[in-house]
């Protein structure tokens, strides 16, 4: 048994639509600092599968070479982030997409995958204010559930 | 795993409301008599899966008990004169059905021949050409919306395409129409009560699951609207609606006993659990979380792929969706064409371990329809489904035994006769209040303060409900499957908004179809004229593109609050009314509807608070030849403007159904005939906006003299500028074709009112020929666009 974390984001000078988005939510709820915010697509897949099935997967499915970048079980700690992730029970479709696309790709194993996105937000914020920011914009804890780094 | 009975048979008043409550069946005490009587009368309990059946199949979200039970409708006219003898006495109306002495009765007194199939099955279907036919539902998602936006929005635009492909022998869905309501995405965070979404949330999680799903599953969002008022704040609506295109012979179904009772797409999960009892409850804080879901367009797009072949290789008997109810509606609503159903529960393909046998019976997962297939076909059948990776699974079978029997390993779940479970629910008697306050005749709410008419023209153009919703639209792919001719953004930059659109499904025919939505927020005041204005405009929509008002079908959404108020109810009656007032005149049946009645919110404190009655309207006209369609821009410098219409001084407006019908009509005659250049419905913000939007999306100037317009009494210049009167329309006629335009229209209230300009200026004549209004068309513009744009 193994298990990856696979964090895929844009490379530096892509647009990233999202991010941009979630800035301008920010700065509705007045939070009113010079941040950036980057978004991450996250993938936890386990079972027993090797890495080097896992850097096919990631570059083959997961990814665009063109403008993306992944990380595996790589930290990025360089600035706050905050996880969100579909709760137990609620359906993740993404992740059974990717279980689909794994075995279509040739990769017939039983594997666990989990999908989930992580925002990594630069700017000096408060931690009451990035609780906020995962409350208010980021997961709705109806199906969600959050973590701040 | 197992099956827990329920003591009711010796249980009292009280404890049988607990019994509902506990087990969230949404039955009120007199049902849960009647479900005591039936089992009283076969000497034992019920099962938890019996209850769950039967709630499910009882619940307002299936049944409709409110509007199809008996009301009895008390009125008055607080405004009547003084002298006339029944004048300010309460009058008394029983309606034994009231969806039956309404909105359908406009259908089965036109009784029109291209009505094919009327509110029976999931969808309303009427005649496309010979060999054809359309099918159009609308739906509501607005609980589940209102908690989880995305997810919520998804499984309602998944929900009602599965209507499309669940209707008749199945049609292939063509395009998206969505209409939405929310609270004003400007209001103020601190005011928000705990556990609410801000609007801003809502908003942008229901488009994005618009779009996601829409897109995904490769079918235009081609039409829709949204409104926005306070009175959505704790309770938004999302209208999804689907229209399909089916060979006229696939129109009807049949089950046969013996037939195999076939699960396709989607596995069941715990998700969705009493959700068609949970949408007839009204929303707190403090709901369930089971009851939201997120979907998988993936699984129903490879689902509606293989339906239509399998469909066309006529392999199956009949076919219908898994909405709310999950299997116990699905497989209980086939069950009533053959007389009854045996299902063997335990060989559900299931998400997880763990389901009890009630929970897989009820379960609302996504993505899934029930077939009814011959045995022979049963092979031919799995191989299509098993080609695409789609997953089906026989769970039984139909049967003519009158029973609904449903099994676990053996064990017998749920035992029920159909005849009780679908006619043993006990006709609800409510009463409803409606007392007419006196009608003031200038109401038109623009204040009649400092700022010039420019200025409140800005201000209108700028406002939620005015200003261009392109932000929206253009997350839509409204182009895929290459059909829509008439796109929701149009004119020199495509960016100008259409009044309708207009596909063309088949590749070798110019036959096509119209389709527009009406909805207002009238009902706040007056509830008939709402709902007569949601039909005119509707209509009006259709019109001005270019459609066949002859052959037109209307659908109806009632959304409304707590109709447990007399009060409301008595609104909801006046509305039912106005539909068949209005719509039998106009010759536009009903071919559809759908309501959701429990549209409140309870507040922490304990208020309750009911959104303002809101009736949508949606319209789909079959008409002969897309070439002859008009779009709302203006075309040419020096062509003539003219007004269809009388414009009244009066809020809330109302309807004469009888002269607009003779208006639309010749106006249809000219647009056929190509005397019109460009056409625009005028509605909100009246010919102000009407005349902005025309202007700037031709990138045209225009001048209009307010002196020309036809009025009922003499009116100062800005009432007759924003009035939003029905039934009238702003017609850029071709200048060369005048004379002949003038011919169609004769002896109908129409007049000349301005002329194409060159330069890029709107300019206003006032009812004295002075100059109240010169600015430049891209100012206006610039006012209309940038409001949503705010809120990307």
């Amino acid at each position: 048994m193994a298990e990856y974390k696979i964090l895929v984001k844009y490379k530096i000078g892509f647009f990233d639509a999202e991010g941009e988005r979630i800035k301008k939510d920010i700065l509705n709820y007045r939070i009113k600092k010079s941040i950036s915010v980057e978004t991450a697509q996250v993938y936890e897949i386990s079972g027993s599968i090797t890495f080097k099935e896992i850097k096919k997967i990631a570059i083959s499915l997961l990814s665009d070479p063109v403008s993306q970048l992944f990380f595996v079980n790589f930290n990025l700690g360089k600035t706050k982030a905050i996880e969100v992730y579909y709760k137990k029970g609620v359906t993740d479709s993404v992740a059974e997409t990717v279980k689909l696309g794994i075995i279509d790709m040739g990769v017939k194993k039983n594997l666990s995958v989990r999908t989930g996105k992580k925002y990594f937000i630069d700017g000096n914020l408060l931690q009451n204010e990035l609780k906020k920011i995962a409350e208010k914009i980021l997961a709705n804890n109806v199906v969600q559930d959050y973590k701040i780094e | 795993m197992k099956t827990v009975s329920i003591n009711l048979l010796n249980a009292d008043k009280t404890q049988l409301q607990k019994i509902s409550k506990d087990y969230l069946l949404s039955l009120n005490l007199e049902e849960m008599k009647a479900i005591q009587n039936y089992f009283q009368s076969k000497k034992r309990n019920p099962t938890d899966a019996e209850l769950e059946t039967i709630a499910q199949t009882w619940s307002e979200h299936c049944k409709h008990k409110t509007l199809t039970g008996s009301i009895q409708y008390r009125w008055k006219m607080e405004n009547a004169p003084e002298g006339s003898p029944r004048g300010r006495k309460w009058k008394i109306k029983t309606y034994n059905n009231l969806l039956k002495e309404t909105i359908f009765k406009v259908t089965e007194e036109l009784n029109k021949k291209w009505c094919l199939s009327v509110f029976k099955d999931n969808a309303g279907i009427i005649e496309f050409d010979k060999k054809n036919a359309v099918a159009f539902k609308v739906e509501t998602h607005n609980h589940p919306s209102a908690l989880e936006p995305y997810g919520g929005a998804e499984t309602g635009i998944g929900g009602v395409i599965r209507d499309i492909l669940g209707c008749g022998l199945g049609a292939k869905p063509v395009m998206n129409t969505d209409i939405f309501c929310f609270g004003p995405l400007n209001y103020p965070d601190k005011k928000i009560p705990e556990g609410i979404h801000h609007p801003r949330r809502i908003y942008r999680g229901v488009v994005s699951g618009v779009r996601d799903y829409g897109n995904r599953m490769g079918i235009p969002t081609a039409n829709g609207s949204i409104i926005f008022d306070e009175g959505y704040m704790f309770n938004p609506l999302v209208y999804c609606g689907t229209i399909g295109i089916m060979p006229k012979s696939k129109v009807s179904k049949k089950v046969e006993p013996g037939d195999i009772i076939l699960s396709v797409g989607g596995r069941t999960g715990r998700d969705g659990i009493h959700g068609a009892t949970f949408s007839s409850l009204s929303l707190d804080k403090d709901i369930e979380t089971s009851v939201v879901q997120i979907g998988n367009p993936i699984v129903e797009k490879k689902l509606a792929d293989t339906i239509i072949e399998a469909r066309d290789k006529n392999l199956y008997n009949a076919i219908t969706d898994c909405g709310a109810g999950g299997f116990s509606s699905a497989i209980g609503e086939l069950a009533i064409i053959s007389n009854g159903a045996k299902v063997y529960l335990e060989k559900a393909p299931l998400k997880y371990k763990g389901l009890q046998p009630w929970e897989i019976w009820i379960s609302e997962a996504q993505e899934r329809m029930v077939f009814a297939v011959p045995k022979k076909n049963l092979k031919e059948i799995l191989k299509i489904f098993n080609d695409e990776d789609v997953s089906a699974t026989p769970l039984g079978e139909f049967t003519n035994t009158g029973k609904l029997e449903v099994f676990y390993n053996d064990k017998v779940v749920c035992y029920i006769d159909m005849d009780f479970l679908h006619n043993g629910v006990p006709k609800t008697k409510k009463v409803a209040i409606w007392s007419d306050k006196a009608k003031s005749t200038s109401m038109i709410p623009i204040n009649t303060g400092k700022l010039c008419a420019l200025s409140k023209l800005k201000k209108i153009l700028s406002s939620f409900n005015v200003c261009s919703k392109e932000s929206v639209i253009r997350q839509y792919d409204y182009e895929v499957q290459a059909q829509t001719v008439i796109k929701p953004l149009v004119g020199m930059k495509n960016d100008g908004p259409s009044d309708a659109a207009v596909i063309k499904p088949l590749f070798d025919s110019c036959k096509g179809f119209v389709v527009s939505n009406g909805i207002n927020l009238y009902g706040k005041t007056d509830p008939y004229w709402m709902a007569a204005s949601a039909i005119d405009e509707a209509l009006r929509n259709i019109i001005a593109v270019g459609g066949n008002l002859a052959r037109t079908a209307l659908l109806d959404n009632f959304c409304w609050g707590a109709l447990d108020k007399p009060e409301q109810l008595g609104g909801l009656v006046k509305a039912a009314q106005a539909c068949y007032d209005i719509a039998k005149v106009f010759g536009t049946p009903f071919i559809s509807g759908k309501d959701s009645l429990n549209n409140k919110y309870v507040l922490q404190n304990g208020k309750l608070v009911s959104i303002p009655p809101t009736l949508l309207i949606s319209a789909v006209s079959v008409i002969d030849d897309i070439r002859k369609c008009i779009t709302m821009d203006l075309k040419k410098a020096g062509n003539p403007i003219y007004i269809v219409g009388t414009t009244k001084d009066e809020f809330p407006p109302t309807v004469e159904p009888k002269t607009a019908k003779e208006q639309m009509i010749a106006l249809q005659k000219a647009i056929q005939k190509e005397t019109v250049a460009s056409c625009h419905d005028c509605s909100e913000g009246g010919i102000g906006v009407a005349c902005s939007e025309m202007c700037f999306s031709g990138e045209f100037g225009m001048e209009i003299i307010l002196k020309n317009i036809p009025v009922e009494n003499k009116m100062l210049d800005e009432a007759v500028l924003f009035s939003e009167s029905n039934s009238r329309f702003i017609v850029e006629v071709k200048r060369e074709k005048e004379i002949e335009f003038r011919k169609f229209l004769k002896r109908k209230i129409f007049a000349k009112i301005g002329i194409v300009l060159e330069s890029k200026r709107f300019i206003v004549k006032g009812v004295n020929a002075d100059i109240i209004i010169d600015s430049d068309i891209f100012e206006l513009k610039k006012c209309w666009q940038k409001t949503l744009s705010e809120y990307d």
